[in-house]
């Protein structure tokens, strides 16, 4: 049977109905995005990749509480936070983020370490993780206030809450801390945004 | 910083991890089958055909051919050693279950239950996870690990709305979160607290939809709303301390697929109590669990696609039984994929229980063929808008991920809105068009999405558009 075209719920009923190849297809349609979303979480490329597999793994061997009259997405996402969270506990028990680690005040010394994207990395992990996630959920992957909630098991408020002070916190980071970030996202014109 | 500016920077930095192949890494440790309910547990306890009468063999041959049917030794897992992170389902009497798990921790049953509602189906789950030990990874099976309890109402009809779940995790932890540096499990004490994280995975507990949490001297009884699914509360989680140094939980997750009230609920909750074994009938409401299994599971009836007349006859009477009756020339139904829609299960008596999905989405596949070309599909994809959902977010939910900037046209007819839209991508003319039916009040009531994957002018997608109507089950020869 054609997959392609068939809404997850279809393909996931197919999956429940004993054709676990189907669920070959609704990972791939994810994989990708949910690799950059807990690389965003992690900031580590093994860790992100680690997390999305545990992801996809429990997602499958929970698929019996998949109910079709909702969204897959959101509840993929609900699990992948979790997984990506716990990663990046397990890196901060391992090497422990120190937030007055003093950044790099020279940008040149930073560009020669092509570390733009570690910079903006540490911008990221600077902010506590409900912030962090919250931030990520909404301008990454696009859910709406009230799906972050129900992914992060938060009330509307408390989201609004994280995204507000996140979005302070992180152009405070990035004003204080990494200068000339602030001026390239400020300065340049923005890139299509290609999902 | 605005947020185009936060998107872009997200966007650039996730750039860094641009591409996984997971199923690649994943595809060995799952499953055949993913983990469910067994389509007829009590086979599991009685292998044999010695014994079973006529109508239970002839049951049995049924299940065995239909699609999803899991088999006895499916459900006993395979030889060998077992999958890592994975689970192993298995049914249980409730003399087994009190037999393994009498005296620890969640071996609880509630003595108070909806109207009607009996003990049917008790599954327990072991699980086998890998555990670290310095630098050896060793993998370890875990009894017991979880289990779920399911009541029904009705015996006779076996519908899937007249059942109630309990899936219970005798080891659940309540994490702190709001220090990253100190999350300690804290037990009872830490629910309600601000920034405590469940990590219960389920669907339907968003702490959004949770309508009342009540401590009691023993537990914590938290109600749940879904209003996707009835105006009342219908899930709760009741959470009892563990007392132990770990600070695990104990935590039942009830779910009903029906409207409950918050009382019944709360009654259900408040009536949680530790398994007399002297007494099991108190907890069995007249059924008796893994002796007359209800565990069934729905399963589209037979191949997803229909011929007009069949799929006629089974969804007459639905307001989304529409269908255009113009076509481009050339163009033919071929059949209709109504997956999902029609479903079947065997009873243990072996009667045929089926059930309709009413608000459910299907399709018309049409295509144009002739004998030198490869055919040219187009279809209809058709769905009723839920009397819950209001009109405005049925459009949204229909028009969700539809770039508007391709639209070339739209009419407002008596009846109808219709919307043109063009993709460049697979034809020089517009070949999609949105068609929503709309009551007297203005209010949708039906959609439906046309998709011609070739060329087709605009001239007749409107034509189609306006043809659609309710289907005459009388004159079939209407509908090309």
């Amino acid at each position: 049977m054609d997959y392609q075209w068939r809404e997850d719920s279809e393909v996931l009923q197919r999956c429940l109905a004993g054709d676990p190849a189907a669920y070959a297809v609704v990972v791939g349609r994810y994989q990708n995005e949910a690799l950059r979303y807990a690389y965003l979480i992690t900031g580590e490329r093994g860790a992100a990749e680690d997390a999305v597999q545990e992801a996809f793994l429990k997602v499958y061997l929970n698929l019996r509480r998949y109910d079709p009259a909702r969204p897959f997405r959101p509840w993929l996402y609900k699990i992948l936070s979790n997984e990506s969270l716990r990663k990046r506990r397990k890196l901060d028990k391992a090497a422990p983020l120190d937030d007055n680690a003093p950044a790099p005040s020279d940008p040149h010394e930073q560009a020669a370490l092509d570390e733009q994207s570690t910079t903006l990395q540490q911008a990221l992990a600077s902010l506590p993780p409900e912030q962090r996630t919250a931030l990520v959920l909404k301008y990454f992957a696009s859910f709406s206030e009230a799906e972050i909630a129900a992914i992060t098991a938060a009330r509307l408020g408390t989201v609004k809450s994280r995204l507000h002070y996140g979005k302070l916190a992180l152009e405070r980071i990035i004003r204080e801390r990494y200068p000339w970030l602030a001026n390239e996202y400020h300065a340049s014109p923005l890139k299509e945004i290609v999902r | 910083m605005n947020d185009d500016q936060i998107k872009a920077m997200l966007h650039d930095l996730a750039a860094a991890a641009p591409s996984t192949d997971v199923w690649a890494q994943i595809r060995k440790r799952v499953p055949s089958r993913p983990p469910r309910r067994p389509f007829w547990p009590k086979l599991k306890l009685r292998p044999t055909l010695v014994g079973l009468d006529v109508v239970a063999i002839a049951a049995l041959l049924v299940a065995m051919f239909l699609p999803g049917f899991v088999s006895p030794t499916a459900n006993m897992g395979k030889p060998g050693p077992p999958a890592a992170n994975s689970e192993h389902q298995y049914p249980l009497t409730l003399a087994q279950f009190v037999q393994l798990r009498g005296g620890k921790a969640g071996a609880m049953l509630p003595t108070a239950l909806p109207s009607g509602y009996q003990l049917t189906d008790i599954y327990g789950r072991d699980t086998v996870e890998d555990t670290q030990s310095g630098s050896q990874t060793l993998t370890q099976t875990i009894k017991l690990r979880t289990w779920e309890i399911f009541y029904h109402k009705s015996i006779a009809s076996y519908d899937k709305q007249e059942e109630l779940s309990v899936e219970v995790d005798p080891q659940a932890q309540i994490i702190y979160a709001i220090d990253q540096r100190r999350r300690i499990p804290q037990g009872l004490d830490a629910i309600g607290k601000p920034g405590v994280d469940t990590q219960f995975e389920g669907q339907g507990m968003e702490a959004g939809r949770m309508t009342s949490r009540t401590f009691r001297e023993d537990r914590v009884i938290e109600l749940y709303h879904d209003s996707t699914q009835a105006p009342r509360s219908q899930f709760a989680a009741v959470y009892f301390d563990n007392h132990d140094t770990a600070r695990t939980v104990t935590r039942f997750f009830i779910q009903a697929h029906t409207s409950i009230s918050d009382d019944m609920l709360t009654r259900f909750a408040d009536s949680l109590e530790p398994i007399d074994p002297q007494n099991l009938a108190r907890y069995q409401f007249g059924g008796n669990a893994a002796q007359q299994p209800m565990g069934l599971t729905y399963h589209d009836d037979r191949s997803p696609s229909y011929s007009l007349a069949d799929f006629v006859s089974r969804k007459a009477g639905d307001p989304d039984l529409m269908l255009p009756t113009y076509l481009p020339s050339g163009y033919k139904l071929e059949d209709i994929d109504a997956y999902g829609i029609f479903l079947a299960a065997t009873a243990a008596d072996g009667k045929t229980v089926t059930m309709t999905i009413h608000n459910k989405r299907w399709r018309a596949n049409y295509a144009l063929r002739s004998p030198d070309l490869l055919p040219k599909p187009l279809n209809i994809v058709v769905g009723a808008r839920d009397p819950q959902t209001s009109s405005d977010q049925f459009y949204q939910s229909w028009m969700g991920g539809v770039d508007t900037s391709r639209r070339t046209a739209s009419y407002q007819l008596t009846d109808r809105r219709i919307e043109l839209y063009h993709n460049a991508v697979y034809a020089p003319d517009s070949q999609f068009a949105y068609v929503f039916i709309t009551n007297p009040q203005g209010e949708i009531q039906v959609a439906c999405t046309i998709q011609a994957q070739f060329s087709v002018s605009d001239d007749d997608l409107l034509k189609i558009a306006t043809s659609i109507t309710r289907v005459d089950p009388q004159h079939l020869e209407r509908y090309p």
